[in-house]
């Protein structure tokens, strides 16, 4: 399509001197009224004309072009711009252009992942998704709104082969980014699915990195993903991993945390009888900021001691 | 012209509660027959016919339901299988299924099972308690390995009220932490010594307000994040200044 070119102020060119514009109407007597740049208020008093008579056009085109690039969250900008590319029958490989130059400024924003996702559904490829989605991370490994378009890209297209070496790049960047954790089990659901083979290599990979920095959460977090799977029977090689971390460090409250839970998923009297002298420890030494959660921990146990201790006398 | 309507629609219901508006001029019928249309097969909310699904919208659905004390305009059981399929391998709630547990999505979902009177159907209660309780050093985060931000204090505060939980919070140094995101400006900010803003001052504010600690502050509805004043209308500040915590139905 041809692109029309903006000058500012609208209210002086040519492009628009057909249209009357329209103001934001804030009622008579304002609360709070935003302090707008004149440009703000010129761009956008010519969106609401536009909008108002719903013309999907090259000049329309353009506007949406500069009222998002003054608000990149105006979800209307984004939607109505999406109505003028349809309409015009653009060239959506340009339209990943703009998005990736707009994603420069304003990347924590639902509404543009959201376009982008709406402009690949429909060129139907996955083009350069992962690249994209690659160079944002390395720029922002966290960024939740990049990792729900790759999970979304992954699902869509199914290209999980490369995925597990991402997130082990990422990971050897930061063992402690929780998002790469999030997204290793992801993969492994979505493709292999947590067979005995793949636990047991899972379970590996995963001590190895809490070997580095033990009282990281996200692997111990990892490691009661693998332990909730369905007839998860794999006990002693997860006990041992989290035995061979305690004998290295004996404060260490995430270990201990993980072999609370242990006993309270795989109960047996003498697991729970250990745990319950851990909670005691979690709770007046080596995790005192949430001794509550540990007492509360420490109820459960006891009270599932009980009941096997009880049970145990009356099969004698 | 395009509505957008589901931050719009609940944010619109809030304020006008805030501002002891009774609601007898909304059309309610059009409200709840719109909510039809926005539920997808999956069971979650979209915020326009043609827009994202996920749960944030969720939890609009479910505000604007309770507070128009109408939900015929949603499938209650696909949108529980929707939030319960969302919890993640950590406890955490995530913004759709396979994300990452969040305080924030955490949040929406817990307030919508609340509200929905669905908060048995989770499947992993222990965990969510474990991954609420972690969320907190001093401050709370919003998910494991990031930085401690005040407005945390509300997500994950509230829905720890609303779980029964709150009480394994270390108040104290949640005080703490927000009094500390306070600036020279007046407001809070996400962090100690960053700049305000109106959402970190208000979830800072509503987080102090469940805290108990600071009189002045009235005490909030979790599950709506508004004041039980505002909740019940102008006219009965009175009565709801006396009832202390919510009771989660």
């Amino acid at each position: 399509g041809m692109s029309a070119v903006l000058t500012f102020p609208l209210a002086k060119s040519e492009l628009f001197g057909d249209l009357e514009p329209v103001e934001q109407d804030d009622g008579p007597e304002p609360i709070v009224p935003i302090a707008y740049s004149d440009h703000f208020v010129d761009v956008m008093n010519y969106f609401r004309a536009i909008l108002k008579k719903s013309e999907y056009s090259a000049r329309a085109l353009a506007l949406t072009e500069e009222v998002i690039k003054i608000n990149p969250a105006n979800y209307t900008g984004w939607l109505f711009r999406r109505e003028c590319l349809k309409e015009l029958k653009e060239d959506l490989q340009k339209e990943l252009e703009f998005v990736d130059e707009i994603s420069e400024v304003s990347s924590k924003n639902y509404q543009l992942w959201h376009h982008r996702r709406v402009i690949v559904t429909h060129i139907g490829k996955v083009g350069s998704e992962l690249e994209a989605t690659t160079k944002a991370l390395l720029k922002d490994p966290k960024n939740y709104h990049v990792w729900a378009h790759r999970q979304w890209v992954l699902r869509t297209f199914g290209v999980y082969e490369n995925e597990l070496k991402f997130v082990d790049a990422l990971l050897k960047k930061d063992i402690r980014n929780n998002s790469a954790w999030n997204q290793r089990y992801f993969v492994v659901k979505n493709t292999s699915g947590f067979t005995k083979p793949v636990l047991q290599r899972e379970i590996a990979y995963t001590y190895e990195a809490i070997r580095k920095a033990p009282n990281n959460l996200s692997p111990w977090n990892y490691l009661r993903g693998l332990i909730s799977q369905k007839d998860f029977d794999m006990i002693d090689a997860i006990t041992k991993g989290a035995a061979d971390v305690f004998r290295s460090d004996r404060k260490c409250a995430e270990c201990l945390s993980f072999l609370v839970d242990i006993a309270l998923k795989f109960p047996s009297i003498s697991r729970l009888k250990t745990a319950s002298k851990m909670c005691h420890d979690l709770q007046t030494d080596l995790c005192k900021i949430r001794h509550k959660y540990w007492e509360y921990q420490n109820g459960k146990v006891k009270e599932m001691l009980k009941k096997l201790e009880d049970e145990a006398k009356q099969t004698k | 012209t395009i509505l957008p309507f589901g931050f719009g629609a609940a944010d619109i219901r809030s304020c006008l509660k805030i501002l002891g508006d009774d609601l007898s001029k909304v059309d309610k019928k059009a409200i709840i027959r719109s909510l039809k249309l926005l539920q997808r097969e999956n069971g979650c909310f979209r915020c326009v016919t043609s827009e994202e699904d996920d749960m944030r919208f969720m939890y609009c659905a479910c505000v604007i339901s309770d507070m128009l004390d109408d939900w015929t305009g949603i499938d209650i059981p696909k949108a529980v299988e929707y939030i319960v399929e969302s919890q993640a391998f950590d406890g955490g709630i995530g913004l759709r299924i396979g994300a990452e547990g969040h305080g924030g999505t955490t949040y929406c979902a817990v307030a919508s099972l609340v509200l929905m009177n669905k908060v048995h159907e989770l499947k992993d209660m222990e965990g969510l308690t474990r991954w609420c309780v972690y969320a907190q050093g001093k401050g709370f985060v919003g998910r494991p390995n990031k930085p401690a931000d005040s407005c945390y204090s509300f997500w994950i505060g509230s829905t720890m009220k609303m779980l029964g939980i709150y009480h394994l919070t270390d108040i104290n140094g949640n005080r703490e932490f927000n009094l500390r995101c306070q600036t020279p400006w007046g407001g809070f900010g996400k962090h100690p010594n960053v700049h305000p803003d109106p959402l970190h001052t208000y979830f800072g504010i509503c987080g102090l307000s469940m805290m108990g600690l600071d009189s002045e502050l009235l005490p909030i509805d979790p599950r709506w994040g508004i004041t039980l004043r505002a909740k019940g209308g102008v006219e009965n500040e009175q009565n709801e200044a006396k009832s202390g915590e919510v009771e989660a139905k």
